[in-house]
């Protein structure tokens, strides 16, 4: 028996929609090692475009066109029906106005949701930082001068796990940085890290996500060397190193 | 038989030589991660321990809070190993379980255990746990018999008469815990956790133990009663977004109105003010969290803040709270008191019915305006209850279909809180909820009705164009 072509147009979108939906990420982390869901907007886009190739490869030609709403056109414009197909055609009329109401219904409820920050950009390290250059060696005395300075400034926030959740990190938005984590410090430069300490959050431009964050301004607080030594014990007791000068 | 015995011998070596290792690596952990508070001698005077609420523990006495022996008693292993994974919540102590494993917890504990002399010769013995039922209203009175209000006062709050003058044995500042803050439960508050600290009470602590003067079902009746007053897993709010709620008529002034009460509430944690100084920046603030719950009628708006506060009013610098908004329409201003391009509108209140309006251009730049709000306040069993209200149009920028920033900030006078020494949250949203209305029932009806239309026009034989 064959099988129409409406029921392979359907199988072949179910599945591409599946495989947008929960297949990309598994695969991503397979292939990257961290897992990336596909942003929802473009799972919407993807699934469009896969049902608008089907429509497409079936409309080609007039014959296949045909043979493609033939299932369609059985069920609805059958001129004597059998009392199941009657019951189901009428079914289909009662729950489809009903299923279009609600979709109506809940788009016209207006919907409630805070502007979204943008994402978290990358700001651009100010020329006048480009050559500054940790002036410490990375002894054990530094690291441990550096330890006891980071836990009296910066655990509350940072943590003493160093994983950005400190006693005041939850009341904090957006949330204070984890430096165990591979996108925070082990991507940055020694010298980027100094000025985000140094400047803090009222350094950065106003309007962006980084300039929401209560990260102060250190400079004055802290001495250069102190912050510098600071930086030593978090890429040391965070267990990652600084990313490599271009 | 030599074989035999040289494999004797090695094994006794390995055992003999086991523990000394084990303690090594827990002594590097240690250097590596608890100095800082513990300080490198372990008695509690790290680098960092000035200045911190509570002070970290001296480990060379041996008194650990979270047991599962009797009042006096050491804890067991599994006890140390379990304040090392889980830490003190509500203290700096942090969880260490996601940076330690299990084996280097364990390696830890060795060395913990050899700071102090006393686990060489003391016994330690686990408590029983009963696993029994419990009754929520023979808990409530047995916590009114045995005077817990004293101290933790009559709604749980940590309020009690004699609660500001609680201290540990050795001298540092004591806080009874207030029951409606689960979160701040050092050993957690699972109602076995809760049985345990009733029995064996909190060493060197004035909690003591209770093993003695309540029967076992007592204290499990207790514990469900203590358990049953945490507020916080039904208000949390991790969106940090205040909603005002539509409600036809006058707002009520009282917060205990069952308009408000029935208002969802948004539990929004604070942290230290910590950015700038002078006086100081502040790693120690009372105020931990504040819940919010927004009205508006269609003329006018109130905020309800209500915060748990022990001390209450009458301590010589006064509590104070306030709710500031970005001043403009769109505008993101810096979130402590606005920048020079984006002024803030704060309303401040002070205890004693003082109450101000600033427009902020940044912390030097505050200009004091006409109050175009109102409060009032009330402070009771250890809790202040304030309602700010204004009009909806009058001097806050537009808020219907609009997200406005908003942040809040409480001082306690009691605490030594005065000026920008406080404890604050950082922007949050406001926003109002569009009153009832008929529009979307209409438009459901419309949808339905046009899909009805054209299924009958594809049903019906005559629109047959392909035949």
């Amino acid at each position: 028996m064959r099988v129409p072509s409406l029921i392979w147009a359907i199988l072949v979108f179910v599945l591409l929609t599946l495989f947008f939906e929960v297949g990309i990420a598994p695969i991503a982390e397979l292939l990257t090692g961290t897992a990336a869901p596909l942003p929802s907007s473009l799972a919407r886009m993807y699934e469009a475009m896969t049902a608008v190739a089907i429509l497409l490869y079936f409309s080609y030609r007039e014959d296949s066109w045909v043979e493609f709403l033939q299932p369609l056109n059985d069920f609805v414009r059958d001129p004597r029906p059998s009392p199941t197909k009657r019951r189901l055609q009428v079914a289909l009329l009662i729950v489809l106005p009903l299923f279009a109401g609600w979709v109506t219904f809940r788009q016209s409820v207006a919907v409630l949701e805070p502007p979204i920050d943008p994402p978290g950009i990358h700001f651009n390290l100010p020329n006048r930082y480009i050559s500054v250059r940790n002036p410490l060696p990375w002894t054990e005395e530094n690291i441990s001068e550096g330890g006891a300075l980071f836990t009296k400034y910066c655990a509350m926030c940072h943590g003493d796990t160093l994983d950005g959740n400190g006693l005041f990190a939850r009341a904090l938005q957006p949330r204070p940085a984890n430096f165990r984590d591979s996108g925070t410090i082990a991507q940055l430069d020694e010298n980027y890290v100094f000025w985000r300490i140094k400047e803090g959050a009222p350094g950065l431009p106003a309007g962006t996500i980084g300039y929401r964050s209560a990260m102060p301004i250190w400079d004055g607080v802290l001495t250069e060397t102190e912050i510098w030594k600071i930086i030593m014990y978090e890429y040391t007791n965070a267990g990652v190193k600084p990313a490599k000068r271009e | 038989m030599v074989i035999r015995r040289l494999i004797c011998m090695i094994l006794l070596l390995i055992v003999t030589m086991a523990a000394p290792a084990q303690q090594e690596t827990g002594r590097r952990l240690f250097m590596q991660y608890c100095i800082w508070c513990h300080g490198e001698q372990g008695d509690g005077n790290g680098p960092s321990a000035e200045g911190m609420f509570p002070r970290p523990r001296d480990l060379i006495r041996g008194d650990y809070l979270i047991r599962s022996t009797p009042h006096g008693q050491l804890p067991t292993d599994e006890d140390i190993s379990r304040t090392v994974a889980k830490g003190l919540p509500g203290t700096p102590m942090p969880a260490w379980e996601k940076i330690l494993s299990e084996q280097e917890r364990g390696d830890l504990v060795t060395f913990l255990k050899s700071l102090s002399p006393r686990f060489e010769t003391e016994k330690r013995e686990s408590l029983t746990i009963p696993a029994a039922a419990g009754s929520i209203e023979r808990g409530e009175e047995i916590y009114r018999d045995s005077r817990c209000y004293m101290c933790h006062g009559e709604a749980g709050r940590g309020d009690g008469p004699i609660t500001t003058t609680l201290a540990f044995e050795w001298g540092f500042p004591y806080q009874a815990r207030d029951f409606t803050r689960g979160w701040t439960f050092k050993g957690s508050p699972e109602i076995d956790q809760i049985y345990l600290r009733i029995t064996g009470g909190l060493n060197g602590t004035p909690m003591g133990p209770y093993r003695d003067l309540l029967s076992d079902q007592d204290r499990w009746d207790l514990a469900h009663y203590v358990a049953s007053l945490d507020e916080e897993p039904s208000s949390t709010s991790e969106d940090f977004v205040v909603l005002a709620a539509f409600r036809e008529g006058k707002l009520p002034v009282e917060y205990d109105a069952p308009a408000w009460q029935q208002t969802q509430a948004a539990l929004i944690p604070l942290a230290g003010q910590v950015i700038q100084d002078p006086p100081v920046r502040w790693w120690t603030p009372t105020t931990q969290s504040v819940t919010v719950r927004a009205l508006w009628n269609g003329d006018a708006i109130g905020f309800l803040l209500e915060w748990n506060d022990p001390t209450g009013p009458g301590s010589e610098i006064p509590d104070s709270a306030l709710l500031q908004f970005a001043a403009q329409p769109g505008g993101r201003p810096y979130f402590l008191f606005g920048d020079a391009h984006n002024p803030v509108k704060v309303w401040h209140w002070q205890e004693g019915g003082i109450t101000e309006e600033w427009v902020a251009n940044g912390s030097g730049k505050i200009k004091t305006a006409p109050a175009s709000f109102r409060v009032t306040s009330s402070w009771a069993e250890g809790r202040w209850h304030l309602i700010f209200s204004s009009n909806v149009t009058d001097g806050l920028p537009p808020m219907e279909g609009e997200f406005v920033p908003l942040l809040l900030s409480i001082r306690d006078g009691a605490n030594g809180e005065a000026g920008n020494t406080r404890a604050i949250s950082t922007w949050l949203w406001t926003t109002l909820a569009p009153p009832p209305s008929l529009q979307p029932w209409f438009s459901g009806l419309a949808g339905a009705l046009g899909t009805l239309i054209l299924l009958l026009l594809i049903f019906s034989p005559k629109g047959k164009p392909d035949e």
